[in-house]
C-alpha cells in the first residue's frame, strides 16, 4: 500500500480509537532501564570543549596514520562546537515564581524568547466558593487533543516538560493554536477515568481549578503528577479583545481532580507570540 | 546533579533549559546530558516502547539513540526545541530495530491475575471494579496485538501524532517524509485499527470511523478525506 500524500488537514481521531489507544499508557521509565541509560552515558568521555585543545590529543595528531579518525572526530566537535554553543546561549530565561525552572517554546534561537517564558502560576479566580470555579460556564470542556504520553509531571520539570509538549504539537505560536482552536474537539465523548471520564468532569475539574469559563481546553495528556496517576491539561490562557490567544494555562493535576489534587495542581502561564 | 557551568545567568535559579544544558554539555559539561534526559525520560520511553512494542528493544533503542545523541550533540541546530531533536533521534532508532525484526513477534505479557510488566501501568490500579478492570486489560492487550500488526511507518506515525500528540509537521520532520506522507500513513494505520478493534466498539458512542473510497479515515460529520 502506498505512502501517496494526501492533502488537506488530517481528521480529528475517532473518538473510541483515541480511548482505546490512551488506555495503553506506556507509565513512566522503568528504574531499570534508566539505571542502564545512566550507567551508559557514565561510561561516556565528556565532549571537548569548543577551543580546548587536549595535549594528547594534540601529540597524537603528529601521527596522522595512527590517529586519523580520532582527529576527524576532534575536530568536527571543535569546529561545531564553537558555532552551536554561543547560538544557544542567547536567550535569557524568564523569571520563574517558586523556583521552577524556565523554559522557551521551542528554542533559544526563536526571536521572541523575551515574552516566550513559561511562567509558574497560579490562576487569579479562587477555586472555592460557590460562584468562582462555577463549571457550568465551560460549556466545551472537550480537549481538541487526548493523548497519554505517560509522561510524570513534576516540580521544576514541568515548565520544560510542557514546553516539549506543545512544541511536539505544533503549538508554538498564536496562529497555530488559533488554528487549533477551529478544528473540531477531538471526541464528543472522552476516554479514561477522574477528570477525564467524560467533558462534564473535566469542566467540574477546570472549574474548582479556578480557570475560567472561557479557558477552552486544548490538549488532555494522561500521564502522572509528581508519580501518581494525573494529567496535563492546556488551555487557553488569555485573549486579546479579538479573541486571538495571547496565552496558554497548563495544569497538571491529580487524576481525580480532589480537593487535595487541586490544592497540588501545578500551573504554568505560557506567553504566545 | 550538574551545576551551572557557563551557561546564562540564571540568577536564583538553578535550573537550566534544555538548550542551555545541551550547550553546556557541548562545552563539556559531563552532567548536563544527563539531566536533559532525566527531564524527558518517560515521554522517551514512551515513544521507544510504543515503536518497537517490545520493553527490551525499547531500552535498547533508548540507549543506542541517547548515545548517539549524547556523541553528536553539535549536530543539533537549534531549528527545533532540544526534546525533539532527541524524540527523533529516539524514533529512528526505534524504527530501525522495527524494520531489522524481519518475523514480528507478539509482545510477551504478563499471567493473567500475576501484576503487570512495566509496561503494563495501565488503568487496572485505579479501577475498583474488578470488571472494568478486566475489560481494560483486554482492551490494552488488543490495542497492541493491533498496533503490532501495522508496518512499522505506519506504526510510527499513528505513536507520534495520535498517542503523543505531536503535529503532523514534527512527525514528518522526525520521520524524514513529507507531511502528507504522514497524514496518509495516519489515515491507514487508523483504519486498520478500527477495522481490527471494531468488536470493542461501543455501539451507542458517537463519531464512528468511516472508510471513504480514497482511504481515508474521518469521522461523523467531518464529510470524507480532504
Amino acid at each position: 500500500m502506498s505512502d501517496s500524500d494526501i492533502g488537506g488537514d488530517l481528521p480529528p481521531l475517532d473518538p473510541e480509537l483515541a480511548a482505546w489507544l490512551a488506555a495503553d499508557a506506556p507509565g513512566p521509565m522503568p528504574d531499570d532501564v534508566w539505571a542502564g541509560i545512566q550507567s551508559r552515558l557514565s561510561d561516556e568521555a565528556p565532549l571537548v570543549p569548543a577551543g580546548v585543545v587536549d595535549l594528547d590529543s594534540e601529540r597524537e595528531r603528529r601521527r596522522p596514520r595512527r590517529v586519523l579518525p580520532w582527529l576527524v572526530g576532534a575536530a568536527g566537535v571543535m569546529v561545531v562546537g564553537a558555532v552551536v554553543v554561543p547560538s544557544l546561549q542567547t536567550s535569557s530565561p524568564a523569571p520563574v515564581a517558586d523556583g521552577a525552572s524556565t523554559a522557551q517554546p521551542a528554542v533559544a534561537a526563536a526571536p521572541a524568547t523575551e515574552a516566550g517564558g513559561a511562567v509558574a502560576s497560579a490562576p487569579a479566580a479562587s477555586p472555592s466558593g460557590s460562584d468562582a470555579g462555577d463549571a457550568s460556564g465551560i460549556v466545551t470542556a472537550i480537549p481538541r487533543s487526548i493523548i497519554a504520553t505517560g509522561t510524570d509531571y513534576s516540580g521544576e520539570s514541568l515548565p520544560e516538560q510542557v514546553t516539549s509538549l506543545l512544541s511536539t504539537s505544533g503549538m508554538v505560536d498564536q496562529a497555530a493554536v488559533t488554528a487549533a482552536l477551529t478544528a473540531s474537539p477531538a471526541a464528543t465523548t472522552m476516554p479514561g477515568v477522574g477528570l477525564s471520564s467524560s467533558p462534564e468532569a473535566l469542566a467540574d475539574c477546570l472549574g474548582r481549578l479556578g480557570l475560567p469559563p472561557d479557558a477552552m481546553p486544548l490538549v488532555l495528556d494522561r500521564g502522572t503528577v509528581n508519580g501518581r496517576d494525573g494529567s496535563l491539561i492546556v488551555t487557553i490562557g488569555a485573549q486579546d479583545s479579538a479573541g486571538i490567544p495571547t496565552a496558554l494555562h497548563a495544569v497538571a493535576v491529580g487524576q481525580d481532580c480532589s480537593e487535595e489534587d487541586v490544592a497540588a495542581a501545578q500551573h504554568l502561564d505560557i506567553p504566545l507570540r | 546533579m550538574s551545576e551551572q557551568t557557563g551557561g546564562t545567568p540564571l540568577g536564583d535559579s538553578p535550573t537550566r533549559t534544555d538548550a542551555e544544558l545541551l550547550a553546556a554539555h557541548c562545552a563539556g559539561d559531563p552532567d548536563a546530558f544527563t539531566e536533559i534526559v532525566r527531564r524527558h525520560k518517560d515521554r522517551l520511553w514512551a515513544v521507544a516502547l510504543r515503536t518497537t512494542g517490545n520493553p527490551e528493544e525499547a531500552s535498547d533503542a533508548l540507549q543506542d539513540a541517547l548515545i548517539s545523541a549524547y556523541r553528536r550533540a553539535d549536530s543539533f541546530r537549534g531549528d527545533s526545541a532540544v526534546t525533539t531533536w532527541l524524540h527523533r533521534i529516539v524514533v529512528n532508532a526505534s524504527l530501525d530495530r522495527l524494520r531489522r525484526r524481519s518475523v514480528r513477534t507478539w509482545v510477551p505479557l504478563p499471567d493473567e491475575g500475576t501484576g503487570e510488566s512495566p509496561a503494563t501501568l495501565v488503568d487496572d490500579a485505579r479501577l475498583a471494579d474488578p470488571r472494568a478492570a478486566a475489560e481494560s486489560s483486554e482492551t490494552v492487550r488488543e490495542v497492541r496485538a493491533a498496533l503490532d500488526t501495522l508496518p512499522p511507518d505506519q506504526r510510527a506515525a499513528i505513536v507520534l501524532v495520535d498517542l503523543e500528540g505531536w503535529s503532523v509537521e514534527e512527525a514528518a520532520q522526525a520521520l524524514d517524509c513529507p507531511v502528507g506522507t504522514v497524514k496518509s500513513r495516519c489515515f491507514r494505520g487508523r483504519a486498520k485499527l478500527a477495522e481490527r478493534l471494531a468488536h470493542l466498539r461501543n455501539p451507542d458512542a458517537p463519531g464512528p470511523v468511516v472508510l471513504p473510497d480514497n482511504g481515508a479515515v474521518t469521522t461523523d460529520g467531518e464529510g470524507g478525506a480532504p
